[in-house]
């Protein structure tokens, strides 16, 4: 479906995003793609999809993995009222390229689209690939583009940081109890 | 076989006991839950899988859909009070009219949710996302929705928008 082949290890997002930046938006999204599927989790990269996107249903995918990883997100909030990809060529400074955590960016991709025509779908194919774990739309018909303001003010986000601290813990204190229990500490 | 000594094994379960406890702690400030948790680090839903299913009208109180994936659903006018929502993803379902008294939605994402009319009385909003919800008509109080996530672009019971 798409070569791969000439990014044999994107793991690289910094990288990605600074192709996506300087306007190689065809070879950062193939990127992209790839560095999701190792590391679907990473909520920038999501972003960054959902802006070099190649069509709506893409970017309306990568939106919705991103407001899974990250429901308040600011940008995730303004990014679903708007539906068309952004420009392909442009260069857009307050990118963010130095965060490797995207915990609730506000300053991630400005353009957006808006996925309003999701609404009384059925529900839709599971993909194995996240980038097509995406609802159809019925049509890829041309909206006016917006250019989203940073959103401030969402309040109570949860710390990332935190939540791996959460899971890191309760992991370990998960196996310290296992080795108790084979030890018949009990 | 077993040579540890017994002073070696009590020391494991305390730190144990110690860690699970840090957890539990960072767990409640946080205000998470294992399913909004699992969403979070991993991007998937930890619960069932019912994307766009058509409950509506449906009597089914006290049902457990902890976690799970409601996006798209149809729950419209359906009776689910006392019903277990935690970290549920239910982006763009229709509660319109449901009954959802005593329900518990702590860390739900209600993105996009048509809530209109929707009885609320006692429900557990805490930590929940209602981002462009519309919850014209909604039987919630104040301190209800005060507990939530984020109301941001939500419409609230009096018709009047959350900026």
């Amino acid at each position: 479906m798409y070569s791969y082949g000439m990014y044999p290890d994107s793991t690289n997002l910094q990288e990605l995003i600074a192709q996506a930046e300087s306007g190689e938006t065809e070879v950062a999204r193939n990127g992209i793609r790839q560095f999701l599927q190792k590391h679907p989790s990473r909520l920038l990269a999501w972003k960054w999809l959902a802006d070099v996107a190649e069509n709506t249903r893409e970017r309306s995918g990568a939106i919705r993995r991103a407001q899974l990883l990250a429901p308040g997100d600011p940008w995730v909030i303004e990014a679903k009222k708007h539906r068309r990809p952004p420009a392909r060529q442009r260069h857009t400074p307050n990118h963010p390229t130095t965060s490797s955590n995207d915990a609730a960016s506000s300053t991630t991709p400005a353009k957006t689209v808006s996925e309003t025509e999701w609404k009384n779908e059925n529900v839709y194919e599971q993909h194995a690939n996240p980038v097509y774990d995406t609802p159809p739309h019925d049509s890829d018909r041309e909206v006016e583009e917006n250019v989203a303001a940073p959103t401030e003010g969402v309040h109570g986000q949860q710390p990332r940081w935190a939540i791996w601290v959460a899971a890191t813990l309760g992991a370990a204190g998960i196996a310290l109890l296992a080795t108790a229990w084979q030890l018949d500490s009990f | 076989m077993n040579t540890r000594a017994p002073r070696d094994k009590w020391i494991i379960v305390i730190c144990g006991t110690i860690v699970l406890a840090a957890y539990v702690g960072i767990a409640a400030i946080g205000n998470t839950d294992i399913y909004s948790l699992t969403r979070v680090l991993t991007g998937k839903n930890l619960g069932c899988n019912l994307q766009g299913i058509d409950l509506s009208g449906i009597h089914k109180p006290e049902i457990g859909l902890a976690g799970a994936d409601l996006e798209y659903a149809v729950l419209a006018g359906a009776n689910l009070r006392d019903s277990n929502f935690t970290g549920a993803f239910m982006r763009h379902a229709n509660l319109s009219g449901a009954n959802l008294q005593n329900a518990v939605l702590r860390n739900a994402v209600l993105n996009s949710t048509n809530m209109t009319d929707v009885d609320l009385r006692g429900a557990d909003l805490r930590g929940a996302y209602l981002v462009d919800a519309d919850l014209t008509g909604a039987l919630v109080t104040p301190g209800q929705l005060d507990s939530a996530n984020t109301l941001v672009g939500a419409t609230l019971p009096d018709g009047s928008r959350h900026e």
